[in-house]
């Protein structure tokens, strides 16, 4: 488990770079949009060369079997749903994605699917459409 | 002797059948704007605002100041059942909360969430009620260096959040610190770490961060373990026991003390003092191992800190104008549409006015513990609502909750990006935490720091020669000395 060690730290040099080159870039004085920049960048350069000198412990192993691809899926899924809100609209897009899901990781009978599908998807069409009037996207059909 | 003569003519006020329904209702939309994630108190208070329009001031008032203590009651509710926090101050009780709910007792955490909460808004509003125009000049008083005496303070909390690597604590502390500099400096307007883009002008938004790290990330946890092994929470019983009720006494004490203290101070936001208050509680614990873990008080300590802070905040905004959170800035607004000018004169102008909305806090207290503690058994049966169920919703809403914060989807993948961020730092055992906190604090510590050095024509010598500045700089270096030194005792190998 050295590996994730590694690679953080040089995530983590290269973050403070970033922090440093853009404090020297800023057109500011250094006691002004500079300063914090600069500092959280050293500071950041500094934690990961800790990092690759002396490697933290590794995450202690999950008692739980786990299946990363299944979390893989999910962000796919949700990634998907995201993009598609603002070409189907709110109510088409989350319901779509709500039957995907529930049919997923439930495995229930497919009329219980879409009974907890139109469930979701129009409980949050009413509270945050209807009762908050958050101007979400409504896409073609106006949902 | 006066100040009770006011408040009882308040409180005959206040009970009149009118306020009283507006106190309720309000109560009860806070509570709802606290339990949907991503509305906080400022937003719910400002989508609300237009409702109380046709209200007298009174009774506007009322319900706008009860939406704002429901929504830091109802912000622990989801922080508990899956780990969502309503609002940023309920971050730091879903770290106790959640694991309580895992183990079966989400119902005695959501219970000693209310009580802690309606004792410490209670003794808070005790203290706006006898000390209000004192305290606001005394907090007047406290400037730039003390505030970064106060932040220094404050993230010696790092240490003890960092969990068995003091490295990896402090690494997500400067990310967190890193994610707070995106944006347009507040100070000078300059532009940094947009590279080129008006995207990131406005920042990373605290609250699409918290999503994504919390909400997001737990989904993303919990779904790839295999269907059975996702264990649904257990009920459990309802209330906690005579002796969890005992144990907390102190701590909504303790954390009534610092919540109505630090409340006090405009831009010491409830999310930082709810830190500071989890903290304090974890080095008193005679068992501080037990602290993330399931600790009661990790839960009672958090939530009536926020709750001290909301009465505290009314101290500055009705003493001098001054909003101590960006709720009160908003509820300010609301006085000011009511050609209310909240100020040293407000107490004299308008006492009929101040004292029925004070009075009515009190009733709000009563009618949030009285509305809550009897739902704590439904709230707690959303433990049973089927995984199949619970994720997409939990994702659903952490989507709106993400957009609703400036009606735009970038917020939404900033959430996304977090969630990512948040899973992998679970897998290679980065605690958030401290991310979190950072994230609170680095503002706080950026603009105390420049206008410090700005006061002093850059030397850095006003730090050590204001007393309760060198006093707070000493307290935070001496606490972080003291956690350090007890880390290395209880686990030798820290790196």
């Amino acid at each position: 488990m050295r590996r994730p060690a590694l690679e953080i730290g040089v995530a983590l040099v290269a973050l403070g770079a970033v922090s440093v080159v853009e404090s020297w870039r800023l057109r500011d004085g250094w006691l002004g949009a500079r300063l914090m920049p600069l500092v959280i960048g050293l500071a950041l350069v500094g934690l990961g060369a800790a990092h690759l000198a002396a490697p933290p412990p590794p995450a202690p192993p999950s008692p739980d079997r786990a299946a990363p691809g299944r979390a893989a899926l999910m962000l796919a899924l949700v990634v998907f749903y995201v993009a598609a809100l603002p070409w189907a609209g709110f109510l088409p897009a989350t319901a779509v994605f709500a039957l995907i899901v529930v049919r997923w990781l439930g495995a229930y009978s497919w009329p219980a699917t879409l009974a907890v599908t139109v469930a979701i998807a129009g409980a949050s069409h009413v509270i945050f459409l209807r009762w908050l009037g958050m101007p979400l996207p409504a896409g073609p059909l106006g949902l | 002797m006066e100040t009770l003569g006011h408040l009882g003519h308040g409180f005959g006020q206040a009970l009149t059948p009118q306020n009283l329904l507006f106190a309720l209702f309000g109560s009860v939309l806070g509570t709802l704007v606290g339990v949907l994630p991503g509305i906080g108190p400022t937003s719910g208070i400002a989508i609300l605002l237009p409702l109380t329009s046709f209200l007298p001031p009174a009774p506007a008032i009322i319900m706008l100041a009860a939406i704002y203590y429901g929504a830091m009651y109802g912000g622990s509710t989801t922080a508990i059942l899956v780990n969502i926090p309503g609002e940023v101050a309920s971050v730091v009780t879903s770290l106790d909360g959640y694991q309580m709910a895992q183990q079966g007792r989400a119902g005695p955490a959501l219970a000693i969430a209310a009580i802690s909460s309606f004792v410490a808004g209670t003794l808070g509003l005790l203290g706006l009620t006898f000390f209000a125009p004192l305290l606001a000049e005394g907090a007047l008083r406290i400037g730039p260096p003390e505030y970064f005496g106060l932040v220094v303070l404050a993230f010696s909390v790092v240490v003890s959040l960092s969990g068995p690597s003091l490295l990896k604590g402090l690494s997500a502390a400067a990310l967190g610190a890193f994610v707070a500099l995106v944006g347009l400096d507040p100070m000078s307007g300059v532009r940094r770490f947009t590279f080129g883009t008006t995207t990131l002008l406005g920042g990373i938004d605290f609250i699409a961060v918290i999503i994504g790290l919390f909400a997001i990330t737990e989904v993303l946890v919990g779904v790839e373990k295999s269907a059975p092994a996702v264990a649904l929470a257990r009920l459990g019983k309802l209330m906690p026991s005579g002796a969890e009720l005992r144990a907390c006494v102190g701590t909504m004490l303790r954390a009534t003390g610092i919540g109505f203290g630090l409340g006090l101070l405009p831009g010491c936001t409830p999310g930082a003092i709810s830190f500071i208050a989890y903290d304090v509680e974890r080095r008193v614990s005679r068992t501080p191992e037990r602290f993330g873990r399931g600790a009661i008080e990790g839960v009672a300590a958090p939530e009536g800190a926020n709750n001290a802070t909301t009465s505290a905040g009314f101290v500055p905004l009705f003493a001098l104008g001054v909003p101590a959170t960006p709720a009160l800035a908003v509820l300010l607004s609301g006085l000011m549409i009511y050609g209310l000018q909240p100020g040293p004169l407000l107490f004299e102008k308008q006492p009929q006015f101040v004292w029925t909305v004070i009075a009515s806090m009190y009733i709000g207290n009563v009618m949030l513990l009285v509305l809550n503690l009897p739902l704590v058994g439904l709230w707690a049966r959303l433990c049973h609502v089927p995984y199949a169920v619970l994720a997409p919703l939990i994702l659903i809403f952490s989507v709106l909750g993400a957009f609703s914060v400036r009606n735009s989807l970038t917020d939404v993948g900033m959430a996304l990006a977090f969630g990512v961020v948040g899973y992998l730092m679970i897998k290679t055992g980065y605690p958030t935490a401290p991310l979190v906190l950072a994230l609170i604090l680095t503002p706080m510590l950026e603009s105390s720091v420049r206008q410090s050095l700005d006061m002093a024509h850059g030397s850095a010598m006003i730090f050590v020669t204001r007393p309760i500045a060198v006093t707070l700089l000493a307290a935070g270096l001496a606490l972080t000395a003291w956690t350090l030194v007890s880390r290395r005792r209880r686990i030798p190998h820290v790196v």
